[in-house]
């Protein structure tokens, strides 16, 4: 075995581990990053399911949607909301629904559904509805 | 003494790529399992508006099958709004009714997605429950709850 051999050997060896240290290092990062960010989209979907239990939870009346649907949005602006998530509520166009955003950290786009009372027979069949006999 | 270390450090590059692959991998499940919830998210949004639409305009269409809306359905709401209630437009974009099946317990309904923004087609499939009618308090069924049951891709 020359010096030269060992030299070229340790400096290859070396070299690899190096890289090889880093690449882990790099993996091991990526995938705690990619754990919390999880954990933080699963936040967002608790509090989504959250609403919809919620909803489900309101007592059926007779009265018209867009007092079930005011009352629904204050109830979402008082949930509790895990770090890291951000909540923006506002009635839909319709009036009769809450859309909830769900803004999640490092996440382009937040998440979004409509809550409308009336799918969950929240509320009463406003007067003049085409409620006739087909 | 150099095809040792030249097959150690090959053993450790592999090694440490096959992890990369693997923290890639879960990083890619990860931006799928997303792409479903959003699409979960439209979905369930386009079933809860067309349900409110329903209730709030139409509730007679309620007790028929899609294909009697534009025979029998005629009699209570107008073409234009029988249309509009089987194309919309919902969170995040539009909507089409592919099914709707009061006569079976509980009432199903199906939407389809339109594809777009780089995502196929999906289909939703729910459930509705239906309190049925009772004249003359109540001369049309009404919706007491409704659930997201199953997501399908559609073939283009």
């Amino acid at each position: 075995m020359s010096l030269i051999e060992l030299l070229t050997g340790s400096v290859l060896f070396t070299a690899a581990a190096g890289s090889s240290l880093q690449l882990w290092a790099l993996a091991g990062a990526a995938a705690v990053a990619e754990q919390r960010q999880q954990e933080r989209l699963e936040q967002a979907e608790v509090a989504l399911a959250r609403a919809e239990t919620y909803l489900r939870g309101l007592a059926p009346s007779a009265g018209d949607c867009t007092t079930a649907t005011a009352q629904l949005l204050q109830a979402l602006a008082v949930q509790p909301l895990a770090p890291g998530l951000a909540r923006q509520l506002e009635v839909s166009p319709s009036g009769d629904g809450v859309v909830l955003r769900v803004a999640v950290a490092g996440e382009a786009e937040p998440r979004q559904r409509l809550y409308a009372p009336a799918a969950f027979g929240r509320c009463g069949i406003p007067q003049g509805g085409g409620g006739g006999t087909p | 003494m150099l095809p040792l270390a030249m097959g150690a450090s090959l053993v450790l590059l592999l090694g440490s790529l096959s992890a990369h692959t693997v923290s890639l991998q879960a990083r890619m499940q990860g931006i799928r399992e997303q792409q479903q919830r959003r699409a979960e998210d439209r979905l369930a949004s386009a079933g809860q508006q067309l349900l409110a639409e329903l209730h709030r305009s139409h509730p007679c269409l309620l007790a028929l099958p899609l294909p009697q809306w534009d025979v029998q359905g005629l009699a209570c709401a107008p073409a234009q709004a029988i249309a509009g209630l089987r194309q919309g437009q919902g969170l995040g974009g539009s909507y089409r009714l592919v099914a709707w099946r009061p006569e079976l317990q509980p009432a199903e309904l199906l939407l389809e997605l339109a594809a777009g923004g780089g995502q196929p087609a999906r289909q939703g499939a729910f459930t509705v429950q239906l309190a049925p009618a009772q004249p003359p308090a109540q001369p049309q069924p009404q919706i007491t709850d409704v659930r997201l049951v199953g997501l399908r891709g559609v073939a283009p």
